[in-house]
Protein backbone atom coordinates (compact mmCIF):
# COMPACT_ATOMS: atom_id res chain seq x y z
CA UNK A 1 0.00 0.00 0.00
CA UNK A 2 1.97 3.17 -0.77
CA UNK A 3 0.80 6.80 0.97
CA UNK A 4 1.22 9.87 0.16
CA UNK A 5 0.58 12.49 3.08
CA UNK A 6 0.84 16.32 2.21
CA UNK A 7 3.83 16.57 -0.35
CA UNK A 8 5.08 19.40 -1.43
CA UNK A 9 8.41 19.99 -3.50
CA UNK A 10 10.26 22.66 -4.27
CA UNK A 11 12.74 23.38 -6.62
CA UNK A 12 14.71 26.32 -6.37
CA UNK A 13 12.34 29.51 -5.53
CA UNK A 14 8.71 28.11 -7.36
CA UNK A 15 6.80 25.54 -4.86
CA UNK A 16 5.62 23.02 -7.89
CA UNK A 17 2.92 21.21 -5.90
CA UNK A 18 1.96 21.39 -2.49
CA UNK A 19 -0.20 19.57 -0.03
CA UNK A 20 -0.29 16.23 -2.81
CA UNK A 21 -2.01 13.24 -1.39
CA UNK A 22 -2.95 9.68 -2.38
CA UNK A 23 -3.43 6.14 -1.16
CA UNK A 24 -3.09 2.96 -3.54
CA UNK A 25 -3.91 0.01 -2.29
CA UNK A 26 -3.24 -3.21 -4.13
CA UNK A 27 -3.95 -3.98 -7.97
CA UNK A 28 -4.23 0.00 -8.77
CA UNK A 29 -2.95 1.97 -11.24
CA UNK A 30 -2.16 6.08 -10.80
CA UNK A 31 -1.96 7.90 -13.87
CA UNK A 32 -0.53 11.54 -13.48
CA UNK A 33 -1.66 13.95 -15.92
CA UNK A 34 -0.65 17.62 -16.40
CA UNK A 35 1.23 19.78 -18.87
CA UNK A 36 5.27 20.08 -19.02
CA UNK A 37 6.56 21.34 -15.49
CA UNK A 38 3.61 20.69 -13.97
CA UNK A 39 5.62 18.41 -11.35
CA UNK A 40 5.41 14.97 -12.80
CA UNK A 41 8.30 14.08 -13.10
CA UNK A 42 9.51 15.52 -9.71
CA UNK A 43 6.58 13.74 -8.24
CA UNK A 44 7.88 10.41 -9.36
CA UNK A 45 11.23 10.90 -8.10
CA UNK A 46 10.16 12.36 -4.47
CA UNK A 47 7.98 8.54 -4.85
CA UNK A 48 11.46 6.57 -5.57
CA UNK A 49 13.50 8.84 -3.16
CA UNK A 50 16.03 10.30 -5.12
CA UNK A 51 14.52 13.70 -4.37
CA UNK A 52 13.52 14.52 -0.77
CA UNK A 53 10.04 16.14 -0.91
CA UNK A 54 10.43 19.59 1.15
CA UNK A 55 7.37 18.77 3.43
CA UNK A 56 5.25 15.57 3.94
CA UNK A 57 6.22 12.20 4.12
CA UNK A 58 5.89 9.02 1.46
CA UNK A 59 5.18 5.75 3.34
CA UNK A 60 4.77 2.12 1.99
CA UNK A 61 3.40 -0.52 3.74
CA UNK A 62 2.82 2.07 6.93
CA UNK A 63 6.46 2.80 6.68
CA UNK A 64 8.66 5.76 5.70
CA UNK A 65 10.53 5.14 2.96
CA UNK A 66 13.41 7.14 3.56
CA UNK A 67 16.41 4.73 4.67
CA UNK A 68 13.74 1.83 3.83
CA UNK A 69 15.63 -0.90 2.14
CA UNK A 70 12.17 -3.02 1.72
CA UNK A 71 10.92 -0.32 -0.18
CA UNK A 72 13.77 0.02 -2.44
CA UNK A 73 13.40 -3.82 -3.12
CA UNK A 74 9.83 -3.84 -4.09
CA UNK A 75 10.45 -0.59 -6.41
CA UNK A 76 11.50 -0.33 -10.09
CA UNK A 77 11.59 3.15 -11.29
CA UNK A 78 12.40 4.09 -14.97
CA UNK A 79 12.58 7.66 -15.60
CA UNK A 80 13.76 9.98 -18.68
CA UNK A 81 16.97 8.02 -18.40
CA UNK A 82 16.91 4.72 -19.62
CA UNK A 83 19.40 3.14 -17.17
CA UNK A 84 20.63 0.86 -20.61
CA UNK A 85 24.26 0.90 -21.22
CA UNK A 86 24.97 1.81 -24.57
CA UNK A 87 28.21 -0.21 -24.66
CA UNK A 88 26.86 -3.10 -23.20
CA UNK A 89 24.72 -5.68 -25.56
CA UNK A 90 21.09 -6.62 -25.08
CA UNK A 91 21.29 -9.95 -23.24
CA UNK A 92 24.33 -8.20 -21.10
CA UNK A 93 21.87 -5.16 -19.79
CA UNK A 94 19.58 -7.73 -18.97
CA UNK A 95 21.77 -9.73 -17.29
CA UNK A 96 23.08 -7.35 -15.23
CA UNK A 97 19.23 -6.86 -13.70
CA UNK A 98 18.84 -10.70 -14.07
CA UNK A 99 21.94 -11.10 -11.78
CA UNK A 100 21.03 -8.24 -9.09
CA UNK A 101 17.31 -9.73 -8.42
CA UNK A 102 18.56 -13.89 -9.16
CA UNK A 103 16.07 -14.49 -12.23
CA UNK A 104 18.16 -15.33 -14.84
CA UNK A 105 15.83 -17.67 -16.26
CA UNK A 106 13.52 -14.50 -17.06
CA UNK A 107 15.90 -12.63 -19.43
CA UNK A 108 14.80 -15.09 -22.30
CA UNK A 109 11.38 -14.39 -21.66
CA UNK A 110 11.78 -10.90 -21.28
CA UNK A 111 13.55 -10.68 -24.49
CA UNK A 112 10.93 -12.36 -25.94
CA UNK A 113 7.94 -10.15 -24.85
CA UNK A 114 9.58 -7.19 -26.74
CA UNK A 115 11.03 -8.98 -29.37
CA UNK A 116 14.68 -8.60 -28.32
CA UNK A 117 15.82 -12.10 -29.34
CA UNK A 118 16.73 -10.99 -32.47
CA UNK A 119 19.29 -7.93 -31.02
CA UNK A 120 20.48 -9.94 -27.97
CA UNK A 121 23.69 -10.16 -28.87
CA UNK A 122 23.43 -6.24 -30.45
CA UNK A 123 25.18 -3.50 -28.50
CA UNK A 124 22.25 -1.55 -27.05
CA UNK A 125 24.16 1.98 -28.54
CA UNK A 126 23.79 0.25 -32.10
CA UNK A 127 19.67 0.13 -31.78
CA UNK A 128 17.36 3.19 -32.10
CA UNK A 129 16.03 5.20 -29.53
CA UNK A 130 12.56 3.23 -29.39
CA UNK A 131 14.85 -0.09 -29.02
CA UNK A 132 17.03 0.98 -26.51
CA UNK A 133 13.41 1.94 -24.55
CA UNK A 134 12.23 -1.57 -24.78
CA UNK A 135 15.56 -2.94 -23.47
CA UNK A 136 14.61 -0.47 -20.63
CA UNK A 137 11.38 -1.74 -19.83
CA UNK A 138 12.23 -4.99 -20.57
CA UNK A 139 13.61 -5.01 -16.91
CA UNK A 140 10.17 -4.73 -15.63
CA UNK A 141 9.96 -8.79 -16.73
CA UNK A 142 13.44 -9.59 -15.10
CA UNK A 143 12.95 -7.42 -11.72
CA UNK A 144 10.03 -8.64 -9.96
CA UNK A 145 9.28 -5.86 -7.94
CA UNK A 146 5.55 -4.86 -6.57
CA UNK A 147 5.82 -1.39 -7.43
CA UNK A 148 6.83 0.45 -10.62
CA UNK A 149 7.26 3.91 -10.85
CA UNK A 150 7.13 5.14 -14.84
CA UNK A 151 7.96 7.96 -16.15
CA UNK A 152 6.70 8.32 -20.14
CA UNK A 153 7.95 4.91 -20.79
CA UNK A 154 6.41 5.29 -24.15
CA UNK A 155 8.37 7.35 -25.64
CA UNK A 156 9.91 6.97 -28.91
CA UNK A 157 7.96 3.62 -28.96
CA UNK A 158 6.22 2.79 -31.96
CA UNK A 159 2.56 1.34 -31.88
CA UNK A 160 3.18 -2.44 -31.42
CA UNK A 161 5.51 -1.57 -28.39
CA UNK A 162 3.19 0.65 -26.50
CA UNK A 163 0.16 -2.02 -26.71
CA UNK A 164 3.02 -4.38 -25.42
CA UNK A 165 3.71 -2.09 -22.68
CA UNK A 166 0.29 -1.48 -22.00
CA UNK A 167 -0.22 -5.25 -21.52
CA UNK A 168 2.63 -5.22 -18.88
CA UNK A 169 1.07 -2.74 -16.89
CA UNK A 170 -2.23 -4.21 -17.03
CA UNK A 171 -0.75 -7.46 -16.32
CA UNK A 172 1.25 -6.52 -13.51
CA UNK A 173 -1.95 -4.84 -11.17
CA UNK A 174 -3.91 -7.56 -12.18
CA UNK A 175 -1.25 -9.79 -9.85
CA UNK A 176 -1.47 -7.28 -6.94
CA UNK A 177 1.32 -4.71 -7.77
CA UNK A 178 0.94 -0.80 -7.87
CA UNK A 179 1.78 1.11 -10.82
CA UNK A 180 2.00 5.12 -10.95
CA UNK A 181 2.88 6.40 -14.33
CA UNK A 182 3.23 9.61 -16.14
CA UNK A 183 2.18 9.40 -19.46
CA UNK A 184 0.68 11.32 -22.37
CA UNK A 185 -0.48 8.09 -24.24
CA UNK A 186 -1.57 5.67 -22.20
CA UNK A 187 -5.09 6.11 -20.85
CA UNK A 188 -8.31 4.42 -21.92
CA UNK A 189 -8.55 0.82 -22.14
CA UNK A 190 -6.68 0.57 -18.40
CA UNK A 191 -9.08 1.31 -15.62
CA UNK A 192 -6.80 3.84 -13.80
CA UNK A 193 -7.21 6.67 -11.19
CA UNK A 194 -6.12 9.35 -12.53
CA UNK A 195 -4.13 12.80 -10.55
CA UNK A 196 -4.69 15.86 -12.03
CA UNK A 197 -1.35 17.85 -11.52
CA UNK A 198 -3.02 21.27 -11.72
CA UNK A 199 -5.07 20.22 -8.64
CA UNK A 200 -2.24 20.61 -6.56
CA UNK A 201 -0.60 23.51 -8.10
CA UNK A 202 0.72 26.76 -6.10
CA UNK A 203 -1.75 29.58 -6.95
CA UNK A 204 0.93 31.96 -8.51
CA UNK A 205 1.94 29.07 -11.18
CA UNK B 1 26.27 -12.79 -7.05
CA UNK B 2 27.01 -10.22 -4.52
CA UNK B 3 25.72 -6.86 -5.60
CA UNK B 4 29.32 -5.40 -5.26
CA UNK B 5 30.62 -8.23 -7.63
CA UNK B 6 28.31 -6.96 -10.29
CA UNK B 7 29.22 -3.97 -10.58
CA UNK B 8 33.04 -4.54 -10.33
CA UNK B 9 32.38 -7.15 -12.74
CA UNK B 10 30.52 -4.67 -15.18
CA UNK B 11 33.05 -2.12 -14.57
CA UNK B 12 36.17 -3.81 -15.36
CA UNK B 13 34.15 -5.28 -18.39
CA UNK B 14 33.55 -1.85 -19.58
CA UNK B 15 36.64 -0.88 -19.54
CA UNK B 16 38.34 -2.84 -21.43
CA UNK B 17 36.09 -2.27 -24.66
CA UNK B 18 36.27 -0.22 -27.09
CA UNK B 19 36.76 3.81 -25.54
CA UNK B 20 35.92 2.03 -21.95
CA UNK B 21 40.11 3.86 -21.16
CA UNK B 22 41.90 0.73 -20.27
CA UNK B 23 43.85 0.25 -22.69
CA UNK B 24 43.98 4.05 -23.17
CA UNK B 25 45.62 4.51 -19.84
CA UNK B 26 47.99 1.82 -20.33
CA UNK B 27 49.44 3.57 -23.67
CA UNK B 28 49.59 6.99 -21.88
CA UNK B 29 52.17 5.20 -19.48
CA UNK B 30 54.03 3.42 -21.56
CA UNK B 31 54.27 6.83 -24.25
CA UNK B 32 55.34 8.83 -20.61
CA UNK B 33 57.75 6.92 -19.33
CA UNK B 34 59.40 6.05 -22.57
CA UNK B 35 60.02 9.80 -23.63
CA UNK B 36 61.75 10.09 -19.98
CA UNK B 37 63.92 7.43 -20.55
CA UNK B 38 64.67 9.05 -23.91
CA UNK B 39 64.82 12.39 -22.70
CA UNK B 40 66.90 11.50 -19.20
CA UNK B 41 69.20 9.47 -20.43
CA UNK B 42 70.42 5.58 -18.83
CA UNK B 43 72.11 7.18 -15.33
CA UNK B 44 69.44 9.59 -14.68
CA UNK B 45 66.59 6.89 -15.09
CA UNK B 46 68.56 4.66 -13.17
CA UNK B 47 68.14 6.89 -10.23
CA UNK B 48 64.48 8.36 -10.57
CA UNK B 49 62.97 5.43 -12.52
CA UNK B 50 60.52 5.29 -9.51
CA UNK B 51 59.38 8.41 -9.29
CA UNK B 52 59.53 8.67 -13.14
CA UNK B 53 56.93 5.54 -13.03
CA UNK B 54 55.06 6.97 -10.29
CA UNK B 55 54.19 10.01 -12.34
CA UNK B 56 53.57 8.73 -14.77
CA UNK B 57 50.87 6.26 -13.85
CA UNK B 58 49.56 9.52 -11.81
CA UNK B 59 49.29 11.25 -15.40
CA UNK B 60 48.06 7.93 -17.01
CA UNK B 61 45.28 7.46 -14.37
CA UNK B 62 43.59 11.35 -15.09
CA UNK B 63 42.98 9.93 -18.31
CA UNK B 64 40.46 7.88 -17.35
CA UNK B 65 38.86 9.99 -14.49
CA UNK B 66 36.24 11.34 -16.98
CA UNK B 67 35.19 7.75 -17.57
CA UNK B 68 34.89 7.09 -14.08
CA UNK B 69 30.98 7.69 -13.45
CA UNK B 70 30.12 10.46 -16.25
CA UNK B 71 28.66 7.46 -18.81
CA UNK B 72 26.81 6.17 -15.80
CA UNK B 73 25.37 9.37 -14.73
CA UNK B 74 24.36 10.13 -18.96
CA UNK B 75 22.33 6.30 -19.15
CA UNK B 76 20.96 6.60 -15.99
CA UNK B 77 22.64 3.73 -14.15
CA UNK B 78 23.91 5.84 -11.12
CA UNK B 79 20.66 6.85 -10.60
CA UNK B 80 19.20 2.64 -10.59
CA UNK B 81 22.37 2.42 -8.24
CA UNK B 82 20.80 4.80 -5.44
CA UNK B 83 17.39 2.72 -5.77
CA UNK B 84 19.37 -0.32 -4.84
CA UNK B 85 19.11 -1.65 -1.35
CA UNK B 86 22.55 -2.44 -0.92
CA UNK B 87 24.32 0.92 0.63
CA UNK B 88 25.70 3.25 -2.56
CA UNK B 89 29.11 2.71 -0.49
CA UNK B 90 29.68 -0.46 -2.09
CA UNK B 91 28.69 -0.02 -5.09
CA UNK B 92 31.55 3.04 -4.93
CA UNK B 93 33.72 0.65 -3.44
CA UNK B 94 33.00 -1.74 -6.26
CA UNK B 95 33.65 0.65 -9.06
CA UNK B 96 36.90 1.96 -7.38
CA UNK B 97 37.79 -1.55 -7.23
CA UNK B 98 36.97 -2.54 -10.88
CA UNK B 99 38.66 0.81 -12.05
CA UNK B 100 41.51 -0.06 -10.65
CA UNK B 101 42.06 -3.40 -11.87
CA UNK B 102 41.18 -2.53 -15.13
CA UNK B 103 43.03 0.73 -15.19
CA UNK B 104 46.07 -0.03 -13.30
CA UNK B 105 47.02 -3.40 -13.15
CA UNK B 106 47.89 -3.78 -16.96
CA UNK B 107 50.07 -0.78 -16.49
CA UNK B 108 51.74 -2.69 -13.87
CA UNK B 109 51.89 -5.78 -15.57
CA UNK B 110 54.01 -3.69 -18.33
CA UNK B 111 55.71 -1.86 -15.25
CA UNK B 112 58.72 -4.79 -15.28
CA UNK B 113 59.86 -4.59 -18.90
CA UNK B 114 59.63 -0.40 -18.64
CA UNK B 115 62.04 -0.79 -15.85
CA UNK B 116 64.48 -2.65 -17.45
CA UNK B 117 64.08 -0.56 -20.86
CA UNK B 118 65.00 2.16 -18.31
CA UNK B 119 68.05 0.43 -16.99
CA UNK B 120 67.18 -0.48 -13.80
CA UNK B 121 68.63 -3.24 -12.06
CA UNK B 122 66.73 -6.61 -10.33
CA UNK B 123 65.98 -5.61 -6.84
CA UNK B 124 65.13 -2.03 -7.26
CA UNK B 125 62.59 -3.41 -10.00
CA UNK B 126 60.73 -5.17 -7.03
CA UNK B 127 60.83 -2.21 -5.10
CA UNK B 128 59.39 0.06 -7.72
CA UNK B 129 56.98 -2.45 -8.75
CA UNK B 130 56.22 -2.26 -4.38
CA UNK B 131 55.36 1.29 -4.24
CA UNK B 132 52.93 1.41 -7.55
CA UNK B 133 50.94 -1.18 -5.79
CA UNK B 134 50.79 0.23 -2.94
CA UNK B 135 50.13 4.01 -4.15
CA UNK B 136 47.84 3.36 -7.21
CA UNK B 137 44.67 2.02 -5.22
CA UNK B 138 45.02 5.69 -3.21
CA UNK B 139 45.44 7.13 -6.51
CA UNK B 140 42.05 5.56 -8.23
CA UNK B 141 40.70 6.40 -4.67
CA UNK B 142 41.19 9.99 -5.21
CA UNK B 143 40.79 10.29 -8.82
CA UNK B 144 36.87 9.03 -7.68
CA UNK B 145 36.35 12.07 -5.70
CA UNK B 146 37.18 14.28 -8.18
CA UNK B 147 35.24 12.59 -10.81
CA UNK B 148 31.78 12.33 -8.48
CA UNK B 149 32.74 16.13 -7.69
CA UNK B 150 32.43 17.17 -11.40
CA UNK B 151 29.54 14.92 -12.49
CA UNK B 152 26.89 16.43 -14.54
CA UNK B 153 29.13 19.38 -15.89
CA UNK B 154 29.96 18.90 -19.05
CA UNK B 155 33.74 20.30 -19.20
CA UNK B 156 34.53 18.79 -15.90
CA UNK B 157 37.51 16.46 -17.31
CA UNK B 158 40.11 20.00 -16.59
CA UNK B 159 38.25 20.68 -13.34
CA UNK B 160 38.89 17.10 -12.05
CA UNK B 161 42.64 17.18 -13.05
CA UNK B 162 43.18 20.29 -11.06
CA UNK B 163 41.14 18.94 -7.99
CA UNK B 164 42.59 15.59 -7.59
CA UNK B 165 46.23 16.85 -8.18
CA UNK B 166 46.91 18.41 -5.07
CA UNK B 167 45.75 15.22 -3.25
CA UNK B 168 48.15 12.94 -5.41
CA UNK B 169 51.44 15.29 -4.35
CA UNK B 170 51.27 13.65 -0.59
CA UNK B 171 51.21 10.15 -2.49
CA UNK B 172 54.35 10.78 -4.35
CA UNK B 173 56.01 12.69 -1.74
CA UNK B 174 56.55 9.21 0.11
CA UNK B 175 56.42 6.85 -3.20
CA UNK B 176 59.56 9.20 -4.29
CA UNK B 177 61.48 8.37 -1.56
CA UNK B 178 63.35 5.29 -2.91
CA UNK B 179 61.66 2.47 -0.89
CA UNK B 180 62.34 3.13 2.25
CA UNK B 181 60.19 0.90 5.12
CA UNK B 182 58.26 4.25 6.78
CA UNK B 183 57.28 5.23 3.45
CA UNK B 184 55.77 2.08 2.04
CA UNK B 185 54.21 1.98 5.76
CA UNK B 186 52.63 5.28 5.32
CA UNK B 187 51.32 4.47 1.83
CA UNK B 188 49.63 1.58 3.16
CA UNK B 189 48.07 3.97 5.91
CA UNK B 190 47.24 6.33 3.08
CA UNK B 191 45.33 3.22 1.79
CA UNK B 192 43.32 2.25 4.68
CA UNK B 193 42.48 5.65 5.21
CA UNK B 194 41.86 7.03 1.14
CA UNK B 195 39.64 4.15 0.14
CA UNK B 196 36.58 4.25 2.77
CA UNK B 197 36.85 8.29 2.93
CA UNK B 198 36.63 7.75 -1.00
CA UNK B 199 33.67 5.79 -0.90
CA UNK B 200 31.88 8.48 1.48
CA UNK B 201 32.95 11.12 0.20
CA UNK B 202 31.72 9.79 -3.80
CA UNK B 203 28.66 8.08 -2.63
CA UNK B 204 27.36 11.81 -0.85
CA UNK B 205 28.88 13.59 -3.80
CA UNK B 206 26.61 11.39 -6.54
CA UNK B 207 23.54 11.49 -4.69
CA UNK B 208 23.88 15.16 -4.44
CA UNK B 209 24.23 15.09 -8.09
CA UNK B 210 21.03 13.07 -8.89
CA UNK B 211 19.01 15.64 -6.91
Amino acid sequence: MLICENIECVRGDTTIFRELGFCLQEESLLLLKGPNGAGKSSLLKILAGLMPASKGQVLWHDKPITGNSDYLRDLMYIGHKSGVKLDCTVRENLEFWAKLYDTEMLVRAAMQFFDLTGFADTYAGELSAGWQRRVALARLIVAPCKLWLLDEPTNFLDDDAVILTASLIEARVKQGGIVVIASHIMASGIAAHTLYMKDFQHESV
Amino acid sequence: MSPFNIVLQQTVRLAFRKGGGAFGTMAFYIIIVTLFTFGLGPESMNAHAGAVMCVALLLSTLTALPLFYERDNEDGTLEQYLLQPVTLEILVCAKICGQWLASVVPMLAVSPLLAIMANVDGEQIGRIMTLLVLASPTVIALGSIGAALTLGSKRGGLLQSLIVMPLYIPVLIFAASAGEQAALLFLGGMLFAALPLACFVSAALIRISQD
